[in-house]
Parts: C-alpha cells; structure tokens; sequence
C-alpha cells in the first residue's frame, strides 16, 4: 500500500515522517513478525492494522501472524488479562497447562517463521510462552504489552514472568506498568491514527445529523462521556456530575458505550446507569456497535464539554480522541489521563462529580476560553500521541536494541 | 563577507529523540526515593533533571526537575521540594555531584522534619532513563551571521541535542555552537563567552533558543526565563 505514510503529511510535521523514513531505511530488509491474538477488534489488532502496511512501505519485510486457540485457552487468557490488571483472579494447573500446550501447538506451527526472524514483536500475555518454545531463535524478541500491569495478581505475574523473563526486551506504555524484569523495558505511549474513522474531520451536516438522529438538540450545550459500561469510568458520577451543573444551566449528557451483551458486569452497570439517568429526556445512554467509529467521531465533534472522569484508567485514549477534536476534556485525576491532561491548559483533572460539574459548567459558560483550550489539546495529541510518533518510538527501539547498550546513537545512514 | 570556519566546516543540525526505559525502581515514600537515588545509574539523574524536557509538556513548570515536582506535588513538602529545585547540574563537576547533593537534601530536611518519614504518596515516582537518537536534518550554516537565523529554525530536539547534550557529551563540555565558533579564531572570543554565559537550567528549551539567538544577534539576553518545560 504505498503512500500510506505520506497520507499523515497533511496532519503531521515533515520532521517526524523524515525521521520514521530514516529509521525505515536504517531497518529496511530486517524480517520482522508480529504475533498477537486476533485479527480484528480491540486496540492491538487496530494498531497493527496501521503500522503493518507502514512498515512494509519503508521496505521492511513485516509479517503479521495470529495465534489460534480453543476456547478454553481464551477463556484462560482473558482470565490471565484481567489478573494481570489487578482483578484477583490466580489460574489452576489445568489452565496453566491449556496456556502452554496452546502456546506450544502454536509454536509448531509459527517456529520456522518466528526463529528466523530479526525482530519479533509478542503482543500482550497470550502469546508470550512462544519465545521459549523457539529455542533456534536468532533475531531480537519484544514482548509489547499493552495492558495496566502495574499491580498485577502476583501468582499470576511470577507465572508469566517466567515465560517474558528471557526476552531481550519489553515495551510498557507507561513508566507505571513496568515490572522488574532483568532486560530493558522501553515506555512508548499508545497514541491514535488521525486518519481513521474515528478521527478523520467530519462535515457539519453529518455531525448534525448523527445528533439528531439520537435526539439530541445541536442547538443546546451537550457533555458526552465515551467509554465502556464500567465502574471505573464511573458513569453514574457523570450523571450527578450532570444533575448539578442543571441546577443552574440548560445542559444535555450523552454517555456512549457498547451495548456490553457479552459482559455479564458491564450489563450490570448499565442498568445502574440506565436507573440513575431515570426518566431524564436530557440524558442519552447509548449503545453503540464497537465499529460505530463515525458515530463517536461525530458525537465527539457535537460535544461543547469532553468528560473521561474515570477513577481509575489505564491510558484513556478517548482523552486524546477529544483532545483531537479540538475539546478540552475534563478527566479523572488518573493513570495516563495525567499525561493527556495538563490541568487548565489541555482540560481539567478532577477526583469528583462536585469538581467536573465545576468545569463542565466553566467551560460552557466561557466558550472562548474552551476554544483557546481546545486548540492547545489538539496541538499537544497532533505533537505526542499520533500513530506516527508511535511507530518513530518503536521503530526507534528496534534500531537502539540492535544498536545494544548504549546511552547515544546516531540514526544516519 | 561571511566569516568562515578556518576548517571550512559547515554546522550540520541535527535532532533527537529519547527513548524512554524504565529503571523498574519506583518510590513512594522519602526513604523509598533516598534509597532508589543511591543506586540509580547516572542515566537516571540526567534524565530527571534534563531529558524530562522533551517529555509531552505545555508551558512551563514550577519546579526545575522531576524530584523537586514530586515531593511538592506528592509528599506536599514544599520547603524540600524548594530546595531540590535550586540543585543545579551546571554547578557540579558530574553526576555523582548532584547525586550527593540530593542525598544532603532529603537528610537535611528528614532532620529538620521527621514528620516527612511517614508522608506516602498515592502517586508513585518512577525512576527512568533514556537512549538519545540522533537524527541528522537537512539544515546546515557556514557564517557566522547565519547563526540567528539558524538557531531561529531549531526545533526542540536541536536545541536539546546542541545545547544540552552536548554539554555532556563534549570534552570541553560546551555546547556545539560554542565549539563551532572556536574554529573561527579568537574573533569569536566574545560571542563563546556570550554563550558561556547562558545557564540552560533555568530556561524551557524554547526559551533556552531564545536566549541563544539574542546572544548571537548581539542584543544581550532574550526572554526573562524562569523555568525549565
């Protein structure tokens, strides 16, 4: 797909493309493989969407490879997923060995591929046993995790530290999540793609039609909230967030999310949503499909105030979503929304519903101020969180790690 | 007519980037962080105090390094924090220095205060360090009556590269320019010690160049700086 890179000339500074094209030409001809565990949905499968195709343009031989599993083994995994997030849950034998006789069933099938290779990405827990099972390797192995593991379940953290323990390096998205391991462990935030569906600039009339279509009223203030049904985004402190700010404005809330039907908490929490907004004809609690990018997109861009008041967040990136609409968003005072949020520059960092109806309030009352702020949230995601300086990041570790320890490197040519 | 560099060399710019890696070290409480900076690799400590300015940041802020922003923003012990702020790099011979100082500082207050032993932050400090990539531009100067416009032109990795870095990474530990301009002869003299002069650890690195293109356009110094990004 050639030209993909330059697309992101219209968004983004030529310095960063001419250095990724460096870094491209440092690596070009390196066989570099990425193994996650699926194809499509969720964050990691999105990114690899994007940066395959890039990598390849700058001339590197990547590959994409997905593990495959019975149910039982994903069953394990999203167990492992959540245990590594902190949710007490330790794994019994049987699932340890489900873990690895998957992982090894896989092995027989990726090894020739993966040992061969100069750089090998494993994304996330459930593949990270495969590095063990390639005993031929010769290239460079990146265990990429992308998931909160700062407070892991311990039993479950020593059983797959045993299993990322040897690689050559790890990359963390935040300093926060990195756990001992005897080998570097890089930081690259995640970021967002401008020119997805998600992000890419709208026409008025579709943002208007989109609203209206939910019935809501583009004519009066709108506070949104997109995120899943989950009480760390805390949806319900939202809505009294909502209800003080009416004591003294016109104002409408929209709380977007997934309609949460194979999530048993999830569902939960959007019946407490549901009851908690009542009969309110100013509160919208939608359920969208996880591909309604256009959708959020639009409700974004119709929104006057951004809300993310999570009060606990891996990296929350809805904030740089709003941020790249040019709103300032109000966000809980946690996780990576602190490195989103400068406090009164880019948004507002709050710990309660009393402090985002404060700032929800400020910013519909004073428009120009939002603006101001608004232009500098977009300015700070369009200069650090876009897919481009992600892959300049990882590219950037692939050159240092072949490089070895050093505190200096030249990129030329 | 442009004054030449007597070895006829061009100032190539260059830029860079930082590529982040985790120590593994975090701190969340006095003694935890007096205890972490003992054993930190140098790496650390120049990335807390200098590579920090290349982090996502607006503006300025109050404190001129990440030990001093994290005891006044988590441990609320502005008195310390105050006093970690005024450590400067620049005043040291090297990075075991500062590391001391440091050290005398938390001692000192922890002396001064016991009641800091028990302060626990909800907000951990983590200990980082970083690879520096150097990237070469395609911006370069032969005159000496280019540089205001050159330096003009630096963005902020050229700025942390040629100015900060270099002091590190220099036997003569000065910044490229001031290295450049030596090749001209002493008719240079003045303008080297104009930029000798420029502490960088009181500016933002934006200020930082604007600081060195008024040093180098003669018009003394530039903005009134306060405080590192």
């Amino acid at each position: 797909m050639s030209g993909m890179l330059q697309e992101y000339e219209r968004v983004v500074h030529p310095t960063v493309l001419s250095q990724i094209r460096l870094l491209g030409r440092k690596l070009a001809g390196a066989s570099v493989v990425h193994v996650n565990s699926t194809r499509s949905g969720g964050g990691v499968a999105e990114i690899l969407d994007r940066f395959v195709p890039l990598m390849e343009e700058l001339g590197i031989d990547v590959r994409w490879e997905v593990i495959s599993g019975a149910d039982e083994f994903f069953a394990v995994t999203k167990r492992m997923h959540n245990a590594i997030q902190g949710a007490g849950q330790a794994l019994s034998d049987a699932m340890k060995k489900t873990y690895t006789e998957t992982n090894g069933a896989n092995a027989e099938v990726l090894r020739s591929v993966l040992e061969a290779a100069d750089f090998v990405f494993i994304h996330d827990p459930q593949p990270a046993a495969l590095l063990r099972m390639c005993p031929g390797r010769r290239g460079k192995w990146i265990w990429r995790c992308h998931i909160d593991s700062g407070r892991p379940e311990r039993r479950v953290w020593d059983f797959l530290r045993e299993w990322v323990e040897p690689y050559d390096a790890s990359v963390f998205s935040m300093a926060e999540y990195a756990q001992p391991l005897p080998h570097p462990e890089y930081i690259v935030p995640p970021s967002i793609d401008p020119l997805s569906e998600k992000n890419v600039e709208l026409p008025e009339d579709e943002i208007r039609r989109v609203l209206i279509s939910f019935g809501i009223d583009p004519e009066r203030p709108v506070a949104l909230q997109v995120s899943r049904f989950d009480r760390f985004k805390d949806p319900v402190g939202v809505i009294e967030a909502y209800r003080l700010c009416r004591r003294s404005m016109d104002l409408q809330l929209v709380l977007a999310g997934g309609d949460a039907a194979d999530d048993p908490e999830g569902a939960a929490v959007l019946r407490e949503v549901r009851e908690a907004a009542a009969d309110d004809p100013d509160i919208h609690v939608l359920t969208l499909p996880s591909d309604a990018h256009r959708t959020i997109n639009a409700l974004q861009r119709g929104a006057d105030v951004v809300i993310q008041k999570s009060t606990k967040e891996g990296f929350g990136l809805t904030v740089a979503e709003g941020m790249w609409k040019h709103r300032p968003v109000i966000g809980g005072d946690t996780g990576g929304i602190r490195i989103q949020v400068i406090d009164h520059v880019t948004g507002f960092r709050v710990r309660t519903p009393e402090g985002a109806a404060l700032w929800m309030r400020y910013l519909v009352r004073h428009p120009g101020e939002a603006k101001t702020m608004g232009e500098k949230a977009y300015a700070f995601v369009r200069e650090h969180f876009l897919i481009t300086r992600q892959l300049r990041n990882e590219l950037s570790v692939m050159v240092a790690l072949g490089a070895g320890e050093t505190d200096s490197l030249e990129v030329f040519l | 007519m442009t004054e030449r560099n007597s070895g006829d060399a061009p100032f190539e710019v260059r830029t860079c980037e930082l590529v982040t890696i985790s120590t593994g070290i975090h701190a969340r409480t006095i003694g935890e962080l007096r205890q972490a900076v003992t054993i930190v690799p140098e790496g650390c400590l120049h990335y807390h105090f200098w590579g920090r300015r290349l982090r996502p940041q607006i503006g300025e802020t109050e404190y001129f390094n990440d030990f001093a922003e994290w005891i006044a923003r988590s441990l609320r012990d502005i008195t310390l924090a105050e006093r970690l702020s005024a450590v400067n790099p620049e005043e040291h011979e090297s990075l075991e220095g500062v590391r001391r100082e440091i050290l005398g500082r938390i001692d000192e207050r922890m002396d001064e205060d016991d009641s800091l032993t028990w302060a626990k932050s909800d907000h951990p400090f983590f200990f980082v360090r970083a690879q520096i990539l150097v990237f070469p531009t395609d911006k370069r100067f032969s005159g000496v009556e280019e540089l205001p416009e050159a330096v003009s032109s630096f963005d902020r990795g050229s700025v942390f590269y040629h100015i900060i870095d270099a002091r590190r990474r220099t036997r003569a530990k000065e910044d490229d320019i001031s290295s450049w301009l030596a090749g001209f002869g002493s008719r240079t003299d003045s303008l080297r010690r104009k930029l000798g002069r420029i502490d960088p650890f009181i500016f933002a690195l934006d200020q930082l160049r604007e600081e060195i293109v008024a040093a180098v356009r003669g018009d003394g110094t530039g903005s009134e700086g306060r405080s590192p990004e």
